[in-house]
């Protein structure tokens, strides 16, 4: 399982640290808070999202959990944000579904149900690149934070893998042996568009060449090398989980 | 009750669902009678009202009578007149009966068809029979009564049983105008009788007719109290419920757990099941509030009871929040029972503490206000916005996250209880003083 970074916001301080305790077991890294406005804080004292999870009560003081994921939506957009109500069948946490939680799950909580649940959340990856040596590390990298990925040196090779697995996240590095990542990009966009793609390069000036491109065909992220590997997991965990 | 023509077991089974749901018992009795011919009555003990009710009701009757200025000469005028209009039964209650058919809203209720319409003239039959025998004793009440009890079962409009004892009087009337062959004040005296018994019979049917409306309707209410309480009580016991199934779950699945992170989680789940335990304790509090057994106690020493039971020593907040208890009274016992007093005034310090969020003041004046000893907890806390102020009595109100809305519902109904008066005065932003204002008791 991929290792999350979730935040948890919920007024009883025993469950902030049962689930605490439960997903720090399952390699998460977790903070909570009590308060939703001190939770708030936390997140605007960063210059960017740190989470990728939140999971947040409805009923709290001061502020109810639909209002709070409204003022996290505001520092992280994208984050998969799981409202634990006790009282689900009220109508207002009814609502709180188009207020863009991802899920909402009833109190007591069902364990074994958020675990799958999150476990659900991890990408999987491919990355094409020639240099066997970034990859090998990218590899790592992935590794160690639970992403499942898959390699390939070439574009036909990675035509084919596409076909058999189902990836969240495509990496394609521009230059490769037998064709340019731009073009491999447009055409996974235009035949798989439920794929997210990133382009990886070391050389930024070819890449103005391709800005006329429309909008859809070019790719959700591109990266400079020297990678940052943290940054890049985010972005990865952004883009497979966006409008899931 | 009684229940003809089957085995024990059945007769049984048919008297305990009696008791709860009579119609199902006759579907049951129906379905079991084997061909036989089941009988199935109430015996004069309806559940409509307990002897003790009805003796009293007989009461009320005397009075009704006095009112309509009843004498015994009209019980007399209305026997001797029987013979005379007897024969003419069986048409004024066909005509009876033919109205109603006549009339939608009327019909509709009598959801038994042509049977349940011949079972009717035959009680209609025996209840115009009874009145011109001119025994108005209790039994001939309890009949009357009984009308009206099964108008509210039935879902008659009450406007029915006017209009149709309003023909029956004509029927009546016009049968002993046509066949008096007698004094003509005789027979104005004898009519004047009839429509006093009629008027008579209306008025218990009507009593009746509240009774059970009230009955049914506070049932109703009490079931729609049910379904709030119990939606509040839902989100609070999920809250440990919550607690203790998380908890369980690392202690199941959590590899290589310190000793000290499990007796964390099992003191956890012990605290989670105290906390379900409040919950049920406050609403079984709530539901039954014994009448206060009542003794001399101290304020001064109920009120430092309240605060060492409701604000303990060791809590983080104890620094920052600042209690006075100030007595200005030489004698300052009252009658009380102390056990309900420190729930009451236990509520009223917890609320206290959440409005200065715990770190703000909190007097208790032990004093007399209006001549009567006063218990008066002041905080400088949020305050009770305006609108709120009136509702925060009432069962299932809270503006808490967390609650159910029972706390001051409970302390009001124990000081109810001890006929003290509980006054609420509040500004938002700058706090709020609840005073508890004692009854004067000589015997203090």
């Amino acid at each position: 399982m991929m290792q999350l970074r979730i935040l948890i916001v919920d007024d009883e301080l025993a469950i902030c640290e049962n689930l605490s305790d439960i997903l720090e077991d399952f390699g998460h890294d977790v903070h909570w808070e009590v308060d939703p406005e001190s939770a708030l804080s936390t997140i605007e004292r960063e210059n960017e999202c740190v989470f990728d999870v939140a999971i947040l009560d409805f009923k709290m003081p001061k502020m109810n959990g639909a209002d709070l994921l409204c003022k996290i939506r505001e520092k992280c957009p994208d984050i998969v944000a799981i409202l634990a109500s006790a009282f689900c069948d009220d109508l207002k946490v009814k609502d709180s579904l188009k207020n863009g939680f991802n899920q909402i799950m009833e109190k007591p909580l069902d364990v074994s149900n958020l675990l799958k649940l999150l476990e659900g959340l991890t990408p999987l990856v491919l990355c094409v690149d020639d240099d066997q040596e970034f990859c090998d590390s990218l590899f790592e990298i992935f590794q160690s934070k639970g992403i499942k990925a898959s390699f390939s040196n070439d574009i036909e090779n990675a035509k084919q893998i596409i076909q058999s697995s189902s990836f969240d996240v495509v990496l394609v590095d521009l230059k490769l042996p037998d064709g340019n990542g731009s073009d491999t990009i447009r055409e996974i966009n235009c035949q798989r568009p439920d794929i997210k793609t990133i382009l990886i390069t070391g050389y930024p000036d070819q890449l103005e060449q391709n800005s006329a491109d429309i909008p859809e065909l070019q790719p959700d992220a591109v990266f400079l090398k020297p990678i940052d590997p943290a940054h890049l997991m985010n972005v990865i965990f952004r883009l497979s989980n966006q409008s899931t | 009750m009684a229940i003809d023509g089957f085995s024990f077991p059945m007769r049984k089974a048919i008297r305990f669902v009696l008791k709860t749901d009579p119609k199902k018992a006759k579907v049951l009795a129906e379905k079991h009678c084997n061909g036989t011919h089941p009988t199935l009555y109430f015996n004069t003990k309806s559940n409509l009202m307990s002897t003790k009710a009805k003796e009293s009701y007989f009461d009320r009757y005397g009075q009704l009578q006095a009112y309509v200025g009843w004498s015994p000469e009209d019980a007399t005028r209305i026997a001797a007149v029987k013979q005379l209009v007897s024969p003419s039964f069986p048409e004024m209650i066909d005509d009876f009966y033919a109205t109603i058919k006549r009339t939608d809203d009327a019909v509709k209720v009598l959801t038994g068809g042509d049977t349940q319409i011949n079972r009717l003239k035959q009680s209609l039959t025996s209840w115009i029979n009874q009145l011109f025998d001119g025994n108005f004793d209790e039994m001939y009440v309890d009949q009357r009564l009984r009308v009206g009890h099964r108008h509210v079962e039935i879902g008659l409009d009450q406007v029915y049983t006017n209009v149709a004892l309003s023909r029956l009087r004509s029927s009546i009337n016009q049968t002993i105008i046509a066949k008096w062959s007698g004094d003509q004040i005789e027979l104005a005296e004898t009519i004047t009788s009839v429509n006093r018994i009629l008027d008579l019979d209306l008025a218990v049917i009507e009593d009746a007719y509240q009774i059970a409306h009230t009955k049914r309707q506070k049932q109703e209410e009490r079931y729609a109290t049910i379904g709030k309480v119990s939606g509040g009580i839902a989100h609070e016991i999920r809250n440990p419920l919550n607690i203790m199934k998380t908890s369980i779950y690392y202690l199941k699945n959590a590899k290589d757990i310190s000793d000290e992170k499990r007796d964390k989680h099992i003191s956890r789940i012990e605290a989670a099941i105290d906390d379900s335990n409040l919950i049920v304790t406050a609403l079984s509090e709530f539901a039954r509030l014994p009448e206060p057994n009542l003794t001399t106690i101290s304020m001064e020493k109920l009120i430092q009871e309240t605060i060492a039971k409701n604000v303990l020593p060791g809590e983080p907040f104890k620094n920052q929040m600042r209690f006075s208890v100030a007595c200005s009274l030489s004698d300052d016992h009252i009658l009380g029972e102390s056990a309900q007093l420190l729930i009451a005034f236990g509520n009223l310090i917890r609320n206290a503490c959440h409005a200065v969020n715990y770190e703000g003041e909190i007097d208790v004046m032990i004093g007399e206000r209006n001549g009567k000893k006063m218990i008066a907890i002041k905080d400088n806390g949020i305050g009770i916005e305006e609108d709120n102020i009136k509702r925060i009595l009432e069962p299932l109100f809270t503006t808490k996250p967390k609650g159910i809305g029972l706390g001051l519902a409970i302390t009001k109904a124990i000081f109810d209880a001890h006929r003290a008066e509980l006054t609420v005065d509040s500004k938002v932003g700058q706090g709020s003083e609840f005073a508890v204002l004692f009854p004067i008791r000589e015997d203090v």
